[in-house]
């Protein structure tokens, strides 16, 4: 039974590998960290898989248990949130691509500067989750969910400003 | 800012994590360690008790002498 339980959970971690490991690079400081990060998502998904009864999308699941797992890890860390070692990921990311190198740098810069819940919700917004749906999976009204995104746009002009001027 | 404008770099930016990917025994040996870890501090914490249980036992079994 539990093989097979096993094998599902696997096949659907690997459908959406994308989203786990861009989350966990999103909230990690470094490769390690990022490592940490995707085993204790992997843990809750995998405890909370059981209970999941494809009532929502795979997706919508997975993007509510790693982020709550990602915050709940950041607020035992109380972590103050840095910019620079996001620098090993930009590199590799430069290394794949070069299309839209300052785009990418930008929305993991960007993304870097903001608090746990914060990215959380910003996040959820390009993956196109409307405010109700976004207070579902994090647990907050739909207002207070609208106002931090107002709060966070205001705050990513300022900061994508910065590191444009920076960059010049 | 429009934040739709960062839409399409967080689709790439899920491609390109999607890249790091992961076989069946690395998925499967991120739920292994932390369950021996769990029964590890587990065994621990009843040897630390047993311990401390006997330490009891052994100074306090003389009883109560008035």
């Amino acid at each position: 039974m539990e093989s097979d339980s096993k094998k599902s959970f696997v096949s659907l971690i690997q459908q959406n590998q994308g989203i786990v490991n861009s989350l966990c690079r999103l909230y990690a400081t470094s490769n390690e960290e990022m490592k940490d990060y995707r085993q204790d998502v992997m843990l809750s998904l995998w405890k909370g898989f059981p209970k999941y009864r494809e009532e929502s999308k795979v997706s919508t699941w997975i993007y509510r248990v790693a982020l709550n797992t990602l915050i709940s890890i950041y607020r035992k860390k109380k972590q103050v949130l840095i910019t620079e070692p996001f620098s090993e990921s930009i590199e590799s990311i430069h290394f794949q691509n070069s299309g839209s190198d300052d785009d990418l740098l930008v929305l993991q810069q960007a993304i870097g500067f903001l608090k746990p819940l914060e990215k959380a919700l910003v996040i959820l917004y390009l993956e196109g989750y409307d405010n109700k749906e976004i207070g579902k999976i994090l647990s907050i009204s739909e207002s207070n969910v609208s106002t931090k995104l107002n709060r966070i746009k205001t705050q990513l002009k300022k900061t994508v400003k910065t590191l444009q001027n920076e960059s010049r | 800012m429009n934040l739709d404008k960062l839409k399409p770099t967080w689709e790439q930016f899920k491609v390109i994590h999607a890249m790091d990917e992961m076989d069946e025994s690395d998925i499967l040996s991120c739920l292994e360690p932390k369950k021996q870890e769990t029964h590890f501090r587990i065994s621990k914490r009843i040897a630390q008790n047993a311990l401390v249980f006997s330490f009891l036992i052994m100074t306090l079994s003389g009883g109560c002498s008035i």
